[in-house]
This record gives C-alpha cells, structure tokens and sequence, in this order.
C-alpha cells in the first residue's frame, strides 16, 4: 500500500520538471541529432543524407578548418578551467576561510561579475580592449611596451584567444563560494588529531583538506567545463572568432551555420558538443569518483 | 623563542600575500564595472577622447535618453513580471522534482536524474527552431506568459541539480518520523523539507532570476508587440547597426544591470548560505 | 525574509494580471500585419517609419492595422524573419536586403509574393517603376522579391579642414594622387582614413571596390555572377594589395578588430581625415550626442578617385505570403510607401536616391547632398560594390580574413585564394 503511495508521490512530483523538460530540452535534442543526418541548407528540410554533413565537417577545406580550431580552442577552454580557473577558487576558498578581516566583503566583490550578463561583460571588454580609448593599451603605454599600444590584442594572432580567457578566468566568484561553503562543513575534530602530531598548514590542506574536497570539485569540474562548451555570446561579441576563426568555438560555429541557413551543419556540430559534453562527463565523473562517500 | 618569531614572521608575509592576491582579484572583478558606471556619466566624445578619467561634469543626460527612447520603464516592468512569476513556479517544481529523486532511489528516479543532467550540455540556439515551432503551435509566441513557461522550462538543469545535493543534507530521519506520525509525502514537502530548505531555495530563486532577467535570444525571437518587450531586448535598441552612442550604451547597460546586483547585494547573506548546502552537519 | 518574499510573490502576481491582458482580441474585419524592419532606435530612419506606419494606420482606422516589430541591427532583424520564415510565420511586410543569400532563401522558400503581377494591375504604379538596375537587383526568377526603395551612391566623405592642414585644395583625382594626398595628410599630422575590419570591413571593402572599379576590366569583374567569380585574378589581387597599402600606412591603429562604429567615430571625432560611406551617414555630422559642435561644415562629399561611384542598392520592402486578405492589406502599405510625400521625406531623411519616379522637389537636400549629387549622377561610371557581388560565404568570411590582411598575416594572394575557397 505505502509503496503505491510512494509512487504516485513520485509520479506527481517529478511531472511538471519532467513535462517542461522534454519539451524544452529533448524534444530540440532529438530534432538536433535527427536533422544532423539531413539535408537542410534552405528554409525546409531536404532529404536523408546519412554521415554526409559529418564528413563535410572534416573535410570541406574551410569548414574543416573552422571545425579543427573550434575543437582546439574548447579543449583548451577546457583546460583553463581545470588548471587554473578551479584551482584559483580552491586558493582563494582556502584563504577567506581562515577568516581573516573583511572576508566577508571579498565574498561579495568576487559573486558580482556572476551577476552581470554576460552580453554585458562582453561589450564592456571590447570597449577596455580598444586601441584607442581602451584600458588595455593605456596599460601598456604606461609600461612603456611600445610594440603593443596600437594593438588590439583581441584580434592578436597569438593573444587573441588568451585575451578572450582573461576576460572570464579571474571570475572565480561561483566555484569559491561553493568551495567556501564546502570547506565549512569540514568538521574541526579532523584537524585537531593532525594538529597534535605536528603537522604543518600545508600538510593539513593536502592530506585531509583536499581528499575531501574531492566530490565538490569534480562536480564544480563538470558544471564549469560544460558551462564553457556553451559560452557564445561573449566570443561572438569580442571577436566573432576572427581572425580566421582563431577565437572561434564549437557553439560560435553552430551560429554562423545558422546565419547562412545550414541547419545541417549547425546540427550536426550541435551533436559533436553533446557528444563531447557527456564524454567530459563520464571522464569527470570516473576520475573524481563522484558519489562515493569521503569519508571511511 | 626564535622558531616562534620566524612562525610569526612567515605566518604575517603569509597573510600580506594571501591580501594582495585577494585585492588583484577583487580589482579585476570591480573595475569594469566600475569604469562603464563612471562613463555612463559622459558624453560619448569624452568617452572616446579621455576614457581613463573622472567625467568631467556628472551628467545625467544619458540616463535621461535611456528612458525617452523606447519604453525602457515598461521592458523594465515585463522582465521583472517574468522573472518574477517565472521564479516562484520554478523553485516549486523543481525542489519537488530534486525531493523527489532525491529520497526514492529506484531506476525510475535514477533515469528522470540522468535525463535531466543532459540539460546541462546544450547551448540555446541550438534549439531555435524546435523551440520556435513548439512555441507557435500551442499559440504561446509574442505572450510573457509563454516566456515564462519557456523560461521555467529551460532553467531546470543546473538548479535541479544543486537542489537535489542539498537535500541529501537533510537527514532522512526527519522524513520518518513524520510518516511514523502518519503524514502523507506532500505534508512532508511543504512543512518539512520547503521549511528547511530556505537557504538552498534562495540561492535557486537567485540563479533562476539572473537567468530570467538576462535571457535575450527566445525574448526577442517570439515578442512582437513593443509594449511587451523585455529589457534586454530594448537594450539592444542602442546597439544597432551604429554602435557610436558608447554613453547611451553604457548608461543603459547600468540600468539593466543594477536590480540584478541590489537584489543579490540585499539577498547575498542568504545566497551564500544556500550555497554552503552540505555545510551543517547535524 | 518571508515577508520580502511573500512581496515579491504578489508583486509578480499582481503583475501578471496586466501581461495576460495586453493582447486584444480584434473584432471584425480589421486586418492586422506585422512589419518587420531595423529601422528602430537610434536608426536614422527610426522617426520616419514610426510616422509613416502611425499615418497608414489612421488611414486605415478599423480595416487595416500595422504593427511594427522593431528589431534593432540589420543582422538581428534578418535572424527574426528567416527563423519566423522557417517556422511558418513570414511576417507581412519586412526588409529585403539585395543581397544573394536573403533573395535566394526568400525564392527558394517561396514566401514572398511577387509584386510584378501586382504592379500589372495598377498601371500607375507601374508607370513609375524604372526598368534599371534597382529592379534587376531584386528580382530572382522573373519575380520582383521586394519594392525597391533605397539606394545610394556613395563616394567618400572627407574633412575640409584635414585637407586645408595638408595644403591640398583639390580631391584627388586619380589613385595615385590619392596616395600622394594621404602621404600630404600624413605629414600634416592626421591620419587619412578611417577603416575597419569588422564584421565586413564596410569602409575598406568600399575603397577597394572603388579602386577595381576605376577601370573597365574591375567592372566588369565585379559584374560576373557571385557564384562564378574567379578571385585569384589579377584584377582583384590589385585591389587587395592597394587596400593592403592603405590598412599598413594610412590608418588609425584600431583599424584591426574594429567594428563599424569605431571608424565612424574616428571620423566624427577628427581622428580620421576621410571615410567612404553612404549619405545616409550625413546625418551624423550634426548629431550632438556624436559629433562635435560644427562638425557638419568641415565636410565633404566626393566621388572616389576615377571619377567613379558606387552605386548600392539599400534596401526593398517584400511582401510575405500569408492570407489573401493579408496580402491586399500588405500591398496596400506597399503603394503607401510609394506616395511621394512619404517617399520624399524617406529621401530627405536617409540620403538615399530614388528608386523609382516621384516628385523631386519633395526631397530637401542638405548641403552637403547638393554638392554630391550632380558629381554623382555625372561621374564617368558607376557600379556595385565588393559585398553585394559575392557570395553570403564571401562576405562572411571577411570578418576573418580582413583582420588577417590588415595585420600583415595574409599576403593578398592568399587573401584571394582563400575568397576563392569561400566561394566553393
């Protein structure tokens, strides 16, 4: 009897998420990966083309291109959240957990760029990033680079991309107060036995700190790095992905297919990013055992 | 006597260290802001001319514009309706939905759980026309209440998500002793776990509205009607295809961007809190 | 807390009411339409179509009702009509640009109506019609996609105290003088012209074209089909390397990376000694919120050296299919826009030239439209330019590779080879 109970309980409560869900979310996802495998450059539909809009992404000599750097600009995307990003909020977790004077304030300051559009943000660097009125080269002005104070570094062969990273990778206000919040519930008693024996700060952090900030991690891990696949508005704003597409991303592609009315490519990259997407996160999710339980 | 002043020593070069990482970050994070919100005050030929500089006289007379052109006050009214009403219905069904999965682990539960943690990898335009469609059909376009059911919808993945991990913070004993008192699972929801879940609840409530007020792409695909317009979209009137007026710009970018940071500067104590989810250990 | 929140609950509540409330059922016969253009905000143009859809619709006061769907940005405007094209919901009345891709979709979708049989109808409308280039631009299989409404010549606008500066008193007349007139600009201590990069390179792909189309061979270059350009021709790899010279010697160091508005404002600003653009830009000159005081009579309007101008279709107005009843009410907007008050004042207001018959003497001219135009309508030839004789992919792919070109890192020969791979 209690367990009908329980399952018209269930039934119920997960219905509105579950309806909303499907209709928002995958019913476009079925479209995408459908459609992926059909010819569609016009404003209807075409015909069954197997692997066809696939195979043109590798080989089409321009698309192919977009498509390479597109991959290699979200890996490395990827890889700016892990090694940096993260680790960043780890440090800075750590340090406003000891509580020192204004913590509090910092923790505020750090949550307002999360707050802001990021549409807004965007237009607010290309304005710092312009040669002519921008913050970035009257830095270098004083700096005396002289190379560089015409430059728009945005558009820099080289700097270009790293220009795009810095415009979010001191935004470490989210992932620090998760971490923040998580390094509360920490239990003091851990510490104390470890204390006795002497060890340092540093040891403490690496030896209990750290294992037990795994599951937190990783999620923030999987959260962060899907959050950047989806990240549009602020390349298409800075740079467009030029020059020739060397800031360009998987979901900027996914745009410009559709401005030309290639739905099929759009797609069909569409699919890449969902196939990418749950790849990180089966990775994440074996690499930081997420879900098993911390402690012994 | 010695080992303690050298402890002293470092521990003091420790937190002189640990204070400039802290204020390069929180300058990194203040100064845009703080530079469009000077600018705003300027014409756009100081702007451009002297764009590192206090303006030289505070004028007021982009704000002005901002409200002249394009029923700025009435978008501003509709994105805070929407995101408003958008929010209540979505922290609702979205706390029962993470309750829900959360307590009952059986394959249903685990699957509903799986398939909404996709929603997390999909980029929005990616779903234009689907969306489009489903919008037109069941007459929902060029309506705010088809926004915010759109928006409910679309919103669910990531707070789900946290949702659910603070509930597990909840001792599932609380539960039991209810249903030992004889109370059904939806007097459980709303005078238990609604109660305690406040923190995490706002936190949601938070998230979800930035997300709301923010949203541009379907808010300008589906309205039609001028008087129904959000903010964001008559954001962009200033943009257009001649983006020299960088004052108006600026100006009205300050006013899109204000409520978000009073609201979460009024609620901040209670988001972070929410977020400190697995915080309390009974 | 709980107060704060139960306040915002029946704020929002209360709020609701009035949203579920603003969309009014129409009784009868009233017809409405919906009109899709970019021409809101601060687009010059805003005002006039505002009045002019306010007047149709007193006009019209219980049959017909327009209502203006505003999209601000050419690009955001056209992602709205084909997503709603796509969908089943072209609007009724919307810009058409001539531009290959918008006319192909449009045709190939076949949602807008052809207007030559419409015109046939009314033998004084058609009367009015030019049988010349406007119409060749908009029509797509002997359809007439749109109502040919804007265009323009353009020549390139420069800054008489600049010039006075440099101690040139005459506008160059050849390339070479050019040349010579931006090293004089130079030495004078002002940079000669303001160029861009982003997204299409508008005022640099403007000169370049100019500089191929000086001879007969660039003419008839640009002339061939879109679809069947050779970009590895000498010709054309002339060009670049020019436009080359000019992004390397002639240009404001925020040239590369930057958008539309930034080159503007270097001209506004007297950052700039010239800018090719269309007169539709005059009325910036004397927009105090851009321009500094006075500005308006430091310039100039000329053609481009060669005595050449480019001669730019803006934009048309189509007709999307939808109901019979919809359609007569859309047409009758259509021929609403061509009553020569409205489209005098249209004229006036954007700069641009007409393109069909109407009363001259409506279009009030400003100074520095007086002074062009008859150089204009007597230069030596006229043509399109870059953007609207290549293919959408092309003209996409500038926003890559102008950045490149501009900074060095593409050599015009690759330039044009990677036109040509665009194209393919």
């Amino acid at each position: 009897m209690n367990k009908a109970k329980d399952l018209h309980f269930q039934i119920s409560a997960i219905l509105p998420v579950l309806i909303l869900f499907s209709l928002f979310y995958f019913i476009p996802i079925i479209v995408l990966v459908v459609t992926s495998f059909m010819e569609w450059d016009k404003l209807q539909i075409g015909g069954f083309a197997g692997f066809n809009n696939y195979i043109h992404l590798f080989t089409d000599p321009v698309d192919s291109r977009a498509f390479e750097l597109a991959i290699k600009n979200n890996l490395s995307w990827t890889l700016f959240v892990i090694f940096i990003h993260i680790p960043l909020a780890l440090v800075t977790a750590l340090i406003l957990h000891s509580k020192n004077k204004g913590w509090k304030i910092f923790r505020v300051l750090f949550f307002i760029p999360n707050i802001i559009s990021i549409t807004a943000i965007a237009i607010i660097f290309r304005q710092l990033f312009n040669p002519s009125y921008g913050v970035m080269n009257w830095l270098f002005e004083i700096m005396n680079i002289e190379s560089m104070t015409d430059v728009n570094l945005l558009f820099h062969k080289t700097y270009g991309w790293y220009s795009i990273i810095a415009t979010w990778i001191l935004y470490i206000g989210f992932p620090t107060v998760v971490l923040l919040a998580e390094l509360e519930a920490i239990p003091k008693e851990l510490y104390e036995s470890a204390q006795i024996e002497g060890a340092t700060k540093g040891q403490e952090h690496v030896f209990i700190t750290l294992p037990l900030l795994k599951n937190i991690i990783g999620t923030l891990c999987i959260l962060l790095v899907t959050a950047g696949f989806r990240e549009f508005e602020r390349i298409y704003l800075l740079t467009g992905g030029a020059p020739e597409y060397r800031t360009g991303t998987l979901s900027l592609l996914v745009y410009e297919k559709m401005t030309y009315v290639q739905f099929a490519y759009s797609n069909s990259v569409g699919v890449f990013l969902l196939i990418i997407g749950v790849l990180f996160i089966l990775i994440f999710n074996r690499l930081f055992k997420i879900g098993k339980s911390v402690y012994l | 006597m010695s080992a303690n002043t050298v402890n002293n020593f470092e521990k003091n070069i420790g937190i002189l260290c640990a204070y400039i990482f802290l204020i390069i970050i929180g300058l990194a994070s203040l100064f845009p802001f703080v530079w469009v919100f000077l600018s705003s005050f300027k014409t756009t030929s100081e702007i451009l001319g002297k764009a590192i500089s206090l303006p030289e006289h505070f004028s007021f007379h982009n704000y002005i514009k901002a409200f002249n052109t394009t029923n700025i006050t009435r978008a501003f009214l509709n994105s805070m309706m929407i995101s408003a009403t958008s929010v209540i219905f979505h922290s609702i069904i979205i706390t029962l939905a993470a309750y829900a999965t959360a307590r009952f682990k059986n394959r249903f539960t685990k699957s509903v759980n799986l398939y909404i943690s996709l929603g997390i990898l999909i980029p929005l335009n990616c779903a234009i026309y689907p969306i489009l469609l489903i919008m037109k059909g069941v007459n929902l376009d060029n309506s705010l209440l088809g926004l915010i059911i759109l928006y409910t919808g679309l919103g669910i993945p990531v707070p789900y998500l946290i949702m659910r991990s603070y509930i597990f913070t909840i001792p599932a004993s609380l539960d039991e002793s209810a249903k030992i008192d004889g109370a059904s699972q939806f007097t459980i929801f709303f005078h238990i776990i609604l109660p305690l879940s406040q923190n995490c609840l706002i936190t949601v409530l938070i998230i979800h509205f930035i997300f709301v007020w923010n949203e541009f792409l379907y808010a300008f695909l589906l309205i039609r009607t001028r008087d129904l317009r959000t903010l964001q979209v008559s954001l962009q009137f200033f943009m257009s295809d001649f983006m020299y007026d960088l004052g108006g710009l600026f100006a009205a970018m300050m006013i899109a961007v204000l409520p978000a940071i009073i609201m979460f500067l009024f609620f901040q104590e209670k988001v972070i809190s929410g977020l400190t989810a697995g915080a309390i250990k009974g | 807390m709980k107060n704060v929140l139960l306040g915002i609950m029946l704020f929002g509540f209360v709020l609701s009411l009035y949203a579920g409330g603003t969309q009014e059922a129409d009784e009868g016969k009233k017809v409405e339409l919906r009109f899709v253009s970019s021409q809101i905000g601060v687009h010059p143009e805003a005002p006039w179509l505002e009045k002019t859809i306010e007047n149709f619709n007193k006009m019209h006061e219980g049959t017909i009702n327009v209502l203006f769907d505003g999209v601000a940005g050419y690009d955001a405007a056209w992602m709205k009509i084909s997503s709603d094209a796509a969908t089943g919901d072209t609007p009724n009345i919307f810009m058409l640009a001539a531009q290959p891709k918008e006319l192909e979709i449009m045709s190939e979708a076949d949602a807008v109506v052809d207007l030559f049989p419409l015109f046939e109808k009314e033998p004084e409308y058609k009367s009015r019609l030019n049988d010349d280039a406007s119409v060749k631009a908009y029509t797509v299989d002997g359809k007439l996609m749109g109502l040919p409404y804007a265009k323009a010549y353009i020549g390139i606008f420069y800054n008489k105290e600049h010039f006075a500066d440099a101690g040139i008193s005459v506008f160059p007349k050849t390339w070479t003088e050019f040349g010579n007139a931006c090293n004089k600009l130079k030495s004078a201590g002002h940079t000669p012209l303001a160029l861009m990069t982003q997204p299409s390179a508008w005022t640099a792909q403007l000169i370049m074209s100019a500089y191929i189309g000086t001879t007969d061979k660039g003419r008839s270059w640009l002339n061939t089909p879109s679809g069947e350009k050779n970009f590895v021709d000498q010709v054309f790899i002339d060009g670049v390397t020019k436009i080359q010279e000019y992004y390397f010697n002639y240009t404001t160091p925020d040239a590369i990376g930057s958008e539309y508005g930034v080159a503007a404002n270097n001209f506004l600003q007297g950052k700039a000694s010239m800018i090719a653009n269309g007169p539709w830009m005059i009325g910036d000159f004397s927009n105090p919120d851009i321009a500094p005081e006075g500005f308006a009579d430091k310039v100039a309007y000329e053609v481009f050296p060669g005595n050449v101008v480019i001669s730019f279709e803006n934009i048309s107005y189509a007709v999307g299919k939808a109901t019979p009843e919809e359609e007569a009410a859309s047409w009758e907007f259509i021929k609403y826009l061509m009553d020569p008050s409205v489209y005098g004042e249209f004229l006036t207001i954007s700069g641009n030239a007409p393109t069909f018959k109407t009363d001259m003497s409506l279009i009030i001219m400003d100074r520095i439209k007086e002074e062009f135009t008859p150089k204009a309508v007597n230069a030596a030839a006229n043509f399109p330019h870059f953007l609207s004789v290549t293919t959408q992919e092309v003209n996409d792919s500038l926003e890559q590779t102008m950045p490149a070109l501009a900074s060095g890192d593409l050599s015009p020969l690759d330039f044009a080879q990677e036109c040509q791979k665009y194209m393919e």
